[in-house]
């Protein structure tokens, strides 16, 4: 299950819309702004740091909803 | 049997409710699963989004986790192509700003409670001699007769007292009321101080440009740094 987050471009300062699931397949990102032709995408070396956390998010976010239904 | 319920005594039906249990529970609950939620989410940040790692003194701090990120820019050419390979550049960012904490939490709460007042009595006219019947038809050795069992039934009716008001009033068997209570709690923004941890995350992704004056200013401390020596 994916969930979108947003970090500021580094160039612009526009937003760019992440998609966790598509982040940890490698997928590459473009700016919003479309004057700005910045295109970010994480490094290899920080996958598994990262699909930890959004796992341990979903297992977090899994249970509140299983304490609160 | 009739019973007249008139709004008088609707009321003092009502008086009696323990409104504070019925709706201070409900609402203790989710302020508490809201309390939950928060120190979960704390706890998730802290372990997940922050590691602890030993100071100048020794002593262990928690640092943010970085991670890290390629970006690629296009280039222009001299003459307003664009070249065929981008620039490339690393930069890292804490994996705190990656994750959407502030959604976690209780911000509906609807509370329905309906009542209704009944007022119903109840004839037995059940005999000994009956009852003795019907437990000798429970006992699976006696032979089988039909006429020993028994069938019971239970019902209520329920009167409207709009519909079963005659004109002197004397008759009226039931009366309804309904409480309908909707309370509504919103949810919480994230506390000051994370947001603005996660603000100077944001802004320090940007990377820093040193004017001329600046390099200068280095260049001035390295060749005092080498004249000391």
């Amino acid at each position: 299950m994916s969930f979108q987050t947003n970090i500021p471009c580094p160039d612009c300062g526009s937003n760019i819309l992440i998609d966790s699931t598509l982040l940890l397949s490698g997928e590459k990102f473009a700016c919003t702004n479309e004057a700005c032709s910045a295109v970010l995408s994480l490094d290899e070396s920080s996958i598994t740091q990262v699909r930890d956390a959004f796992d341990k998010y979903e297992e977090l976010k899994r249970k509140s909803q299983e304490s609160t239904s | 049997m009739a019973e007249k319920l008139g709004k008088g005594q609707i009321s003092r039906e009502f008086s009696g409710l323990p409104l504070k249990a019925l709706l201070g529970a409900p609402l203790k609950a989710t302020a508490d699963a809201n309390a939950m939620l928060a120190r979960s989410q704390t706890q998730f940040m802290l372990s997940t989004c922050f590691e602890k790692k030993p100071d100048a003194d020794g002593q262990e701090r928690l640092s943010p986790k970085m991670i890290q990120f390629k970006l690629e820019r296009a280039v222009i050419n001299p003459d307003g192509s664009v070249a065929k390979v981008p620039a490339e550049m690393n930069f890292t960012i804490p994996l705190l700003t990656l994750v959407p904490l502030s959604s976690l939490a209780v911000d509906e709460l609807d509370i329905s409670f309906e009542m209704e007042v009944k007022s119903s009595t109840e004839h037995n006219f059940e005999k000994a001699e009956d009852r003795e019947k019907s437990a000798d038809g429970n006992d699976v050795t006696h032979p089988y007769r039909s006429d020993h069992f028994t069938c019971e039934m239970h019902g209520t009716i329920a009167k409207s007292s709009r519909s079963n008001q005659s004109e002197d009033g004397s008759r009226s068997a039931t009366a309804n009321a309904r409480y309908d209570i909707k309370l509504h709690a919103g949810k919480l923004p994230l506390p000051v101080g994370l947001t603005t941890i996660i603000d100077i995350f944001s802004k320090n992704i940007a990377p820093i440009q040193l004017k001329e004056g600046a390099n200068q200013a280095e260049e001035a401390n390295e060749k005092n740094k080498e004249d000391e020596e």
